[in-house]
């Protein structure tokens, strides 16, 4: 501990706020590092739009909230309008954009025909562009896979009235894998207008697929995550901070965490190649900083046959996993 | 700029309000900025009593409940609004006529309608002070104020945009303020002394308005006949009888004399609500010889070419009375005063009443076309609102105790000569005639 560390009192950090309780905190991990890195590319060169497919629980929506806090340090002020798409049985414009106004705020989200919520989100996101300097603004839809072509219409004639008024929009669309089959079907009727303005490249998310991510991931919780935001508390210096001063670190246990993965897997063997997906391994880390023994040197005691447990409580191999479609795609890329 | 914040807002461009802006301005735009009607803001921005009382939750029912005069903040909360847009706090003043009279008082010196300075229109600038009724000009622009569409003629409702009325327009569509459109509003800067005249102004108390009341007389076909007897007992020696109609059906009167001024704003009123009918009637459907005139053709010249007599009477008319020094410059007809074939012989007599101008082209077809008779009855009741208060005057002189402190109106209705009661005989032909001769 070097006198430059902010440490106040473990004490006063009242432990029932902490994130790891309330689970409402969010990881860098390279994965996102390096999608993040790609957006940023996808901005710069002027690239239009994007798709991140991938399959449930990797972090997708982790990934584009991340994604709307971190584009402004790169392109300060930039206007980044984050929507969850919604599904419905019969699409309406006056809903969806509605369900837009809704993203960015507007307290006038469901009144009004079409025609004004539609000038309505023109008017603001144009203005917001406006008064953020930069000239373009991010659309970050979410659960695109549920969108429909009438949908991306609509979004055409969005995008085209802003284009008019001088903004470049962006749009990352974040969906299940079958955003990926969306995209072939229009590509295979000739809707090269929503391919060229959604669908323009494709980029794949993917959870924990080997040891050195896993390290990464785990070392964010030894140095990155902090909470307090403004102290040096990390995770793992809050739970474990006697052990944490002679130099314990979560990461070093990395191999540990891999191997239970893979030896749960191994039960339930399932195509293509092991991935973990970003829930079964926050929560399993969870639970080993929340409920870890230590010993009487306050050293916690992690061992595989605990680690094992504490996977199989995440349900890792019961629900579909990660990477089992895998294969099925590489074998239907051909016919396509 | 990221989106997630817990904050609802709404559409607003910096840099507005402008100083001295009127509410009836900042509705407007809010409403184009958010793609939304009045009731629409009514109901965001409805004041907690209001509330309480009554929530509109269309056009009509704020109609009904007199919600949609922006003269008043009624039952909008105007500082919510302004908070909303960030307008500067002395904004809240200057937006409505609250913080300067009564509600009562504000109805007598304002007028229902929009007025407004055809430059500061285009620039989408708006102020209350052009609402006030014995504002004229713009104190920016020295331009006649107008009070009607362009297009249409008719009066534009001084309210919030519903579905029918676009956001700075008219009923008929046309938009008072085309950059509204434009992707970036043009920069409109607000005189230097303005604020400090607007102050003045929107504080003068003193002010003498019957032009509400002479239009809705006006507006009254069964009141605008006005019985020679009444005028003459009111005034006798300022009563001159100038001129009859070959039918018998009309006469008119002039308040000469001391009354001059008095007569002076509602004669402009008048002479307002007439120039917009005839506009409406004669020139829209004549819009050629409109556009030979407007790039100076001059009356003898559009006799020749053929002009009907109707139009050619009407564009006199218009180009004579604005062809005043006074009124030049916000003339859209204007043809100037040398032009007039009629200037000469207007100015060697006596009559005050100058828009007899046209008389001649009457005689000439020995008929009283349709604008005659407007402006001969709007003349009347012009006449007869304005001797309302000297009625009044000369009354309380004589030996009634009537005291502007104390009045009422019943009051009013007791003393003031049984032949005025004619024109009290509904409700708000009397809060008109109150609001007329008291001013409160």
């Amino acid at each position: 501990m070097t006198n430059m560390e902010n440490l106040p009192p473990r004490d006063s950090i009242p432990p029932e706020n902490h994130p790891v309780r309330t689970r409402r905190y969010t990881i860098i991990t390279p994965m996102m590092d390096k999608q993040i890195g790609e957006f940023v590319g996808w901005v710069r060169n002027g690239v239009p739009s994007g798709m991140i497919p991938g399959d449930p629980r990797i972090g997708k929506t982790k990934l584009r909230r991340t994604a709307a806090l971190e584009l402004p340090k790169f392109y300060p002020g930039i206007v980044i309008v984050s929507m969850i798409a919604r599904g419905y049985v019969v699409p309406s414009e006056r809903v969806f954009f509605g369900d837009l106004l809704r993203a960015i705020r507007h307290k006038m989200c469901t009144e009004g025909t079409a025609a004004q919520r539609r000038d309505r989100l023109t008017q603001r996101i144009v203005q917001m562009v406006r008064s953020s300097g930069q000239g373009r603004a991010v659309l970050l839809i979410d659960q695109a896979h549920k969108l429909q072509e009438l949908h991306y219409e609509w979004l055409i004639d969005f995008h085209d009235e802003i284009s008019e008024q001088g903004v470049e929009l962006f749009v990352f669309l974040f969906g299940q894998k079958e955003l990926t089959a969306i995209s072939d079907e229009f590509r295979r009727t000739g809707k090269t207008q929503i391919i060229g303005r959604f669908m323009v490249d494709r980029l794949d998310y993917h959870g924990i697929r080997s040891l050195a991510e896993m390290k990464a991931c785990l070392e964010a919780y030894d140095e990155h995550a902090k909470y307090p935001e403004d102290t040096d508390w990390t995770y793992t210096r809050y739970f474990f901070p006697d052990a944490y001063a002679r130099g314990w670190r979560l990461a070093q246990h990395a191999k540990t965490f891999f191997k239970a993965f893979e030896e749960v897997r191994a039960y339930s063997p399932g195509p293509g190649r092991l991935e973990i997906p970003m829930q079964n391994f926050v929560r399993t880390v969870e639970r080993f900083l929340l409920e870890a023994q230590v010993t009487k040197a306050n050293e916690p005691v992690l061992s595989q046959a605990q680690i094992i447990e504490y996977v199989l409580s995440t349900a890792f191999g019961a629900a579909p996993q990660a990477g089992d479609n895998d294969e099925d795609n590489n074998e239907e890329e051909p016919m396509t | 700029m990221i989106s997630d914040s817990t904050d609802y807002d709404f559409n607003w461009v910096p840099d507005h309000p402008r100083e001295f802006e009127s509410l009836w301005s900042v509705v407007h735009k809010f409403c184009f900025l958010n793609a939304t009607t009045g009731s629409s803001v009514f109901r965001h921005f409805c004041s907690r009593e209001g509330r309480a009382a009554f929530v509109p939750t269309s056009s009509c029912e704020c109609k009904m409940a007199r919600l949609d005069d922006l003269r008043f903040s009624g039952k909008l909360d105007v500082k919510m609004l302004g908070q909303v847009i960030r307008a500067p706090a002395e904004w809240f003043q200057t937006a409505t006529m609250d913080s300067w009279c009564t509600r009562l008082e504000a109805r007598s010196r304002t007028v229902p309608f929009l007025r407004f300075c055809p430059v500061c229109i285009q620039s989408g600038y708006h102020t209350l002070l052009s609402q006030r009724g014995d504002e004229r000009y713009c104190s920016m622009h020295n331009m006649l104020l107008e009070d009607s569409c362009p297009r249409c003629g008719r009066r534009i409702p001084y309210a919030a945009p519903s579905n029918k009325c676009a956001p700075y327009s008219c009923y008929c569509g046309w938009c008072l303020w085309p950059a509204i459109y434009a992707d970036v509003w043009p920069k409109f800067k607000v005189a230097a002394d303005f604020e400090e005249y607007a102050r003045n102004r929107l504080s003068c108390h003193k002010i003498y308005d019957v032009s509400g009341w002479s239009s809705w007389t006006a507006e009254n076909n069964e009141e605008r006949h006005l019985p020679t007897a009444v005028i003459s007992r009111v005034w006798p020696e300022g009563i001159v009888r100038i001129f009859q109609s070959r039918r018998g059906a009309l006469s008119l009167y002039l308040l000469a004399g001391e009354n001059y001024r008095t007569l002076y704003e509602p004669i402009f009123a008048l002479y307002r609500c007439i120039r917009r009918k005839v506009l409406r009637r004669r020139i829209n459907s004549c819009r050629r010889w409109a556009r030979l005139v407007k790039i100076g053709t001059t009356p003898q010249q559009l006799a020749c070419r053929g002009c009907p007599v109707t139009v050619l009477s009407s564009l006199i008319w218009v180009s004579y009375w604005e062809a005043r020094g006074d009124l030049q410059q916000g003339s859209r007809f204007f043809v100037g005063k040398d032009n007039s074939p009629y200037a000469e012989y207007l100015r060697r007599s006596n009559v005050v009443w100058r828009f007899l101008q046209h008389t001649p082209l009457v005689l000439v077809r020995r008929c009283v076309t349709t604008a005659d008779i407007w402006m001969l009855s709007y003349a009347m009741a012009s006449v007869a609102a304005g001797t309302f208060r000297a009625a009044f005057i000369a009354a309380s002189q004589a030996e009634v105790d009537l005291s502007l402190s104390s009045l009422n109106r019943d009051k009013i209705m007791e003393q003031i000569n049984p032949s005025f009661m004619r024109f009290t005989r509904s409700k708000s032909a009397a809060n008109a005639f109150s609001l007329a001769v008291t001013g409160t």
